[in-house]
């Protein structure tokens, strides 16, 4: 049987119910990895399972989940389909943790080549596959190219030549051992393939901000009951969705709600108020509330800043996501002074406002924005990396440099060394589509004086 | 004209492809006749007289694997042999010897003249008979015609040979023999197109005439190892020694100011060089910022007062040389022997042949070696044995041997060969196989002799010495895995005495092994239960452990290979039918004529679009047909 690919595999749509789709040898075991079943266990009967999938701890989503055993499958292989319904991020989420596990994204159109390729497909349907292969081929490689931005192209293949001419230099040294060559200086090997790693990690840092531009962000208020947090959204959202009262814990459910922060999607949450509570609808939505901030890209947590500031909040203060602590009712008399919350609140600045009287409710939204998207990019730059496939590739580049560095560590040998830079160039080669077999012999013989 | 005689296979020329073929043709049973232009050019090493290194002594190994003569021979005539990138790794680890001009030719020819079913006859062909479109047999410039059901035409450098020194240009094979000056026309009335290749040799000085006691000596290092798989060692002789020395600025100069007469750079010659072989001249102007080149000095043989000066390859006139070898430290006073030249031939565009080496428009008719548009001899003996192999299928009507990619650098060489062409003489590199890690030197009969043994190349004794081999290495591999070892003190000792670290808890051998700085004879020491290994099988062994992941992960990469590989494209299969490919890959497609889907994939022009396309088509036939 095949290699285990996986895709999303229905049109993504705001909001909507996505499908992470897995067909190949190897689905079972990154489904037995990933999912845990609520109730009953994931069987080859093809009903759908619900439970969550769990990443080192986190809960990603919660989803039903459904196991197709071969043969009588749309690929003729083992396949597991996760129904996801929190939206896009869970769902992209999940994409990335089957690829984490060992599944490789699927190319367009192979699922229906897998079904061909496997007779699941009969012939009168051939010509028909044979059109939206190689239109959605052909048309996914030119949007492929047209994702490649600004300097993204000239970025990659600035890496890819100075890969290029680490391997022209192994490979010559291999090729022509009696030759009069520079020998491989094994001291800046290292540092070498660790910048450019480094500039992949920056890549990749950067393709996260692209991921937020193009596909939302998952922000959470999070806060003790009756601190303002239904107020907050209903001013973020700019109109009334959350029942707001001044009974604790009115908001039992989450509320969630999309909206568009300068042109960044956001969905917005907004928890029942974290506090330890004896009523069993509460507890329940306190857990979920907290699993939600786990997940979450950005926590806005807000205080009342007319009170001391309670155990809850500072259990909350330790979440390690970026985002922004709001010292709320700073038109009443403070608990506790802006000097000592800076001090206190590391992981979000601290920020008074007023959702009555609307003080520094301007000053919020701007740096809301500069959380999501880190302060130090300038704003008129766009991010680079926005393709699944592309951040894929960047990644696989970076793991086979990583494998180069640990096998020089180990002490192997250059031409197990240049097996791995050779996957890290043929990686950045395939973002660009550029590079050819002969390639590295022609820079050999470009670069180095050879032969007898 | 005459008949002349009815065989089964006639070989067009005796020289490292023409050899190879004829042997494994006569020794799968079939009536082999060789013709030669002249029987002194037998095996015959016109340019330096050195065999193997990286890539090429795979070659030379595989060749062996499979029952071909080549390091049976080099390993006879070897003057010394050396040890190339001993600290590189397993893959890329090789030996290269320089060998006995003389003795190498005189033991090529007595083994072709001792060989049942060979016959070797001086003769110039001059045309290849077809009549109907069936292949005939050959005709000599005297009239003579042999008969035959299958040509293998092997005329490495000599079809329209052209010799080029400065200003002087005459009609000539290598070292002054005949060229083959009508040969050419015949096959382009049978409707081959060819491309006119260049390549070049150094001046050869008298050893009487040059001051060594300057230059840095350089000795053989194999203590013994050879080539050939089927005897440990080889006989212990006196070695003679190689030099080294280098340019100056005096030859720089020298090669600078009369660039203007060298005929690389006047116009005179047109064939494509190698960038494998470049001349001085090439080399000092194109990197002018070099201070010094590199120049060995290699004997051509024990009794023999030529000397060839490697890395001084030259086509500039005789004058000049004259003044370029004479600025060399040590050489003040050389005496030329032969004067180094260019010589330009004619080469076929390979991709008219398939895989088989087979040609595509004539049935039984083949094509090996340098004609193909390679330069080497290893790489010639290579195909040659492919070739000489492929024929006698053919008579035989059955499926011709074609080793893919994954399975040996025989493979890599006749699909690139057959796959992209070549625009210049192609030379066998490490880098340009794929799967590296698995064809290694070492494991070359391995990976191939149960292959030469069904063709009948390999014997009975030496299939049981592999068989045997392969037991010993598995055996080891199997003990190393299951054996553990407990930090006793007397263990301790000698383990501290090996600088690899120090032993905590028990720990299988195997892992052990993996440390850089432990062989298998290390491990053996702690635990003499292991079997006794030879040097090959040790190294073996250790490969295997050490590099396990990476070979398990190339192993991978090969299943994924062989899915498309396996993907047959019929002969007859008709790509203009096809809805849906692009143009440049159906002009592509129509003239390589891929025999799979994978083969298909690596042409240039076919993008992976297109591959879809042809594996839509070729499942859908497949459909139809079953």
């Amino acid at each position: 049987m095949n290699d285990t690919i996986s895709a999303i595999s229905t049109p993504v749509g705001e909001g909507g119910i996505g499908i992470v789709r897995m067909s190949g040898t190897d689905v079972k075991r990154i489904i037995d990895d990933i999912f845990s079943p609520a109730g009953e266990i994931l069987t080859a009967d093809k009903k759908l399972v619900y439970g969550k999938i769990v990443s080192a701890g986190e809960i990603i989503d919660e989803v039903l989940v459904s196991f197709h055993p071969k043969p009588n499958t749309y690929t003729r292989e083992d396949i597991v389909e996760i129904n996801c319904h929190g939206g896009v991020i869970p769902l992209r989420r999940i994409l990335m943790l089957t690829l984490e596990k060992g599944a490789r994204l699927a190319e367009p159109g192979e699922f229906t080549r897998r079904a061909f390729e496997n007779g699941r497909i009969d012939l009168s349907q051939a010509e028909a596959v044979m059109d939206l292969v190689v239109s959605s081929t052909n048309l996914s490689a030119a949007a492929a190219v047209r994702q490649l931005r600004g300097g993204l192209k000239e970025g990659i293949e600035r890496l890819r030549s100075r890969l290029l001419d680490i391997l022209a230099e192994i490979e010559a040294v291999i090729d022509y051992p009696e030759e009069d060559l520079p020998a491989v200086n094994e001291d800046l090997l290292p540092e070498k393939l660790k910048v450019i790693s480094r500039e992949i990690i920056n890549m990749l840092a950067d393709g996260e901000r692209g991921r937020l531009i193009r596909e939302g962000a998952e922000m959470v208020i999070v806060g003790l009951p009756n601190a303002g947090k239904s107020s907050l959204l209903n001013h973020l959202l700019q109109r009334k969705k959350a029942i707001v009262s001044d009974i604790p814990g009115t908001t039992r459910d989450i509320v969630e709600e999309d909206f568009n922060l300068n042109g960044i999607p956001v969905r917005l949450a907004d928890t029942a108020g974290i506090r330890e509570t004896g009523d069993i609808i509460e507890m329940e939505g306190v857990k979920l509330a907290r699993e939600r901030a786990q997940a979450a890209d950005l926590i806005l947590h807000i205080i009342d800043g007319s009170k001391k500031l309670s155990k809850e909040d500072v259990t909350l203060s330790a979440l390690p996501q970026k985002g922004l602590t709001l010292i709320n009712k700073n038109d009443l008399p403070q608990g506790f002074s802006l000097g000592d919350a800076k001090k206190f609140f590391v992981n979000r600045p601290p920020l008074q406002i007023s959702l009555v009287d609307g003080k520094n409710l301007e000053l919020l939204d701007k740096m809301l924005e500069q959380q999501l998207l880190g302060s130090n990019i300038k704003e008129t730059e766009p991010p680079l990396v926005t393709n699944i496939r592309h951040l894929e590739c960047l990644k696989n580049a970076n793991n086979s440099l990583s494998d180069a560095l640990s096998a020089l560590q180990n002490g192997m040998p250059y031409d197990i060394i240049s097996i791995d830079i050779k996957d890290a160039w043929n990686s950045l080669g395939s973002i660009t589509g550029l590079g050819s077999p002969t390639e590295i012999i022609d820079h050999i013989f470009r670069r180095f004086c050879l032969g007898k | 004209m005459y008949l002349a005689g009815k065989y089964d296979v006639i070989v067009v020329g005796a020289g490292h492809a023409g050899c190879e073929a004829a042997f494994a043709a006569a020794q799968m049973g079939k009536k082999t006749l060789v013709l030669t232009i002249s029987i002194d050019a037998v095996a015959l090493m016109p340019c330096n007289p050195s065999v193997g290194g990286p890539a090429k002594a795979h070659l030379v190994r595989e060749i062996d694997a499979l029952g071909g003569m080549m390091a049976k021979i080099v390993d006879k005539a070897a003057i010394q042999i050396r040890r190339l990138n001993t600290g590189k790794g397993a893959a890329v680890q090789a030996l290269r010897a320089q060998d006995d001009k003389k003795i190498y030719h005189k033991e090529m020819l007595s083994a072709l003249t001792e060989t049942k079913n060979i016959e070797l006859r001086q003769a110039l062909v001059e045309e290849i008979v077809v009549k109907d479109g069936q292949l005939q047999g050959v005709v000599t410039e005297t009239g003579a015609f042999f008969c035959s059901g299958a040509v293998i035409v092997t005329t490495g450098t000599y079809l329209r040979g052209k010799i080029v020194i400065g200003e002087t240009q005459f009609s000539s094979g290598p070292s002054g023999y005949r060229p083959a000056a009508n040969l050419t026309k015949s096959l382009q009335k049978l409707g081959f197109s060819l491309q006119r290749f260049k390549t070049g040799t150094p001046p050869r000085i008298a050893k009487s005439s040059i001051d060594f006691s300057k230059m840095a000596i350089q000795r053989g290092d194999s203590e013994g190892r050879g080539f050939s798989h089927w005897q440990e060692r080889i006989p212990q002789r006196e070695e003679l020694p190689c030099y080294l020395l280098y340019t100056n600025a005096d030859t720089h100069r020298i090669i600078a100011e009369n660039v203007s007469r060298a005929p690389l750079f006047s116009g005179s010659i047109e064939g494509r060089g190698p960038r494998y072989c470049p001349s001085v001249e090439d080399k000092v102007m194109r990197f002018s910022h070099r201070e010094r080149h590199q120049v060995f000095l290699e004997p051509e043989g024990w009794d023999n007062p030529e000397i060839y000066v490697q890395g001084m390859s030259t086509s500039m006139p005789e004058d000049i040389q004259e003044k370029m070898i004479r600025s060399l430290e040590g050489m003040e006073n050389a005496r030329f022997i032969r004067p180094g030249y260019a010589i330009e031939y004619d080469a076929l565009d390979p991709l008219q042949l398939k895989p088989s080496l087979e040609s595509k428009i004539i049935n039984g008719l083949f094509f090996a070696g340098q004609v193909n548009g390679t330069s080497g001899y290893e790489e010639a003996s290579a195909q040659g044995l492919i070739a000489g192999i492929n024929s006698v299928l053919h008579l035989d009507n059955k499926k011709p041997l074609i080793l893919d990619r994954s399975q040996a650098y025989i493979g890599v060489l006749i699909d690139d060969l057959i796959t992209l062409g070549t625009a210049e003489p192609y030379r066998m590199m490490t880098s340009r196989a794929e799967y590296r890690l698995i064809l290694r030197h070492d494991n070359a009969d391995i990976r191939l002799t149960e292959i030469g043994y069904k063709l009948g190349l390999i014997s009975e004794g030496q299939y049981q010495q592999y068989l045997s081999k392969a037991e010993r290495i598995k055996k080891a591999a199997d003990q190393l895995l299951c054996l553990e070892i407990t930090p006793k003190e007397q263990i301790i000792t000698k383990f501290e005495m090996f600088g690899a670290g120090t032993l905590k808890g028990p720990i299988s051998l195997e892992k052990l092994l993996r440390r850089p700085q432990l062989t298998y004879n290390h491990i053996r020491e702690l635990n003499p239960s292991l079997p006794v290994l030879s040097e090959d099988e040790a190294r073996e062994v250790e490969a295997q452990i050490k590099y396990a992941g990476y070979i398990q992960k190339q192993l991978r990469q090969i299943e994924q290979f062989h899915k498309n590989e396996k993907r047959e494209i019929p002969e007859d299969f008709n790509f203009n039918r096809i809805k849906g490919l692009s143009g440049e890959a159906l002009e592509k497609l129509q003239k390589v004529q891929p025999i799979s889907l994978g083969q298909a994939a690596r042409i240039s022009g076919v993008t992976p679009a297109d591959s879809v396309v042809l594996l839509i088509a070729l499942e859908k036939l497949g459909r139809q047909s079953r």
